[in-house]
């Protein structure tokens, strides 16, 4: 068998293009990203995922996030509802890609799997907004020399365009990722790491690839994701 | 909400955040012991670490670390970690 090739391609979204990777054929399955650094941190984790599911029959999308990646817009144009918005029209446009059959959503790429229309979902280390940008601010704190604190960085990043890890975040979009909350939707499956004490249905030995300054991916952790998320497309679709 | 860890699973708990964190091989952090010296002696131990190793706590033991609680003196030493660790897990 040969190796499944990754292609790139545009979608459109508010008039403007912004670009997609994907691989295989057959059912679709969109991938909700991480988000900012972790999923610059996590990228050849999930193209290894998807090209287990490529050789498992399956059609898997990644889209840029509009403002990250390759993206010409200018992240701090946007508000967090748009990243919401730019995920739901880009899942229903015929054009672009068929009716997935199901939505697998990586850390804080889980907190917008609700805008999507799909019969279910599969999580992976689901995250609060809360808790992203708290390391967001401690990020930022620990790279100042006068180490503000997180009060103060909270308001200032409600206030105007703040950076982050290198990102530079509007008022819309770090307030709207503040507030965000996990959607509480049924035909939802989630899978954790062991270390990970939250429940959830599948545990899985690995290390946190989002944490680590140096991107990697994990060939058995990245095999075991792929196997449950064929699976729950199977009986999703069934 | 805390009540579901005992000393024995925060001791683990620590040692796995640090292990994943800073790249550390697991053999290497289960060696640390109170006197181990973090911060400023371990090169992997930078101040981004620093912030994955305080929400992993976080979202592992299942408790809040506030910004007031947190110094240098905390990532010193192994041992002042795990005191603080077990104080916040265990109240």
């Amino acid at each position: 068998m040969t190796s499944p090739q990754l292609r790139y391609r545009t979608y459109d979204w508010r008039g403007g293009e912004e670009w997609l990777a994907e691989m295989g054929a057959g059912p679709t399955i969109l991938i909700a990203p991480p988000l900012f650094e972790e999923m610059n941190r996590c990228r050849a984790f999930i193209v290894a995922i998807m090209r287990h599911l490529a050789d498992a029959g399956f059609h898997t999308v990644l889209p840029d996030l509009p403002g990250t990646g390759e993206s010409t817009r200018e992240l701090v144009e946007l508000t967090w509802s748009d990243w919401s918005a730019a995920l739901s029209s880009f899942a229903h446009d015929p054009k672009t890609i068929s009716q997935p059959v199901l939505v697998a959503s990586f850390r804080g790429g889980c907190l917008l799997d609700d805008a999507l229309d799909t019969p279910m979902r599969w999580r992976f280390a689901p995250v609060d907004g809360t808790a992203l940008t708290r390391d967001l601010v401690r990020a930022r704190q620990a790279a100042s020399p006068d180490k503000p604190r997180v009060e103060a960085v909270l308001m200032q990043a409600r206030e105007s365009p703040c950076e982050f890890a290198g990102y530079i975040l509007p008022p819309g979009l770090f307030a709207g990722l503040h507030e965000a909350r996990l959607a509480d939707v049924t035909g939802t499956r989630t899978a954790r790491l062991s270390s990970d004490p939250a429940p959830a249905d599948l545990k899985v030995e690995g290390r946190p690839l989002w944490r680590q300054s140096e991107p990697g991916t994990d060939v058995s952790l990245s095999r075991r994701l792929a196997d449950d998320i064929a699976r729950w497309a199977r009986a999703c679709a069934a | 909400m805390s009540a579901m860890f005992d000393t024995d699973e925060v001791d683990r708990t620590l040692r796995s955040v640090l292990s994943d964190v800073l790249g550390l091989p697991r053999a290497r952090v289960d060696a640390f012991d109170a006197d181990t010296e973090l911060f400023g002696s371990l090169p992997e131990f930078d101040s981004m670490a620093v912030a994955g190793v305080l929400t992993e706590l976080e979202e592992r033991l299942a408790i809040s670390i506030e910004d007031d609680e947190v110094d240098g003196e905390l990532f010193a030493r192994f041992g002042n970690l795990l005191t603080f660790a077990r104080a916040k897990s265990l109240a």
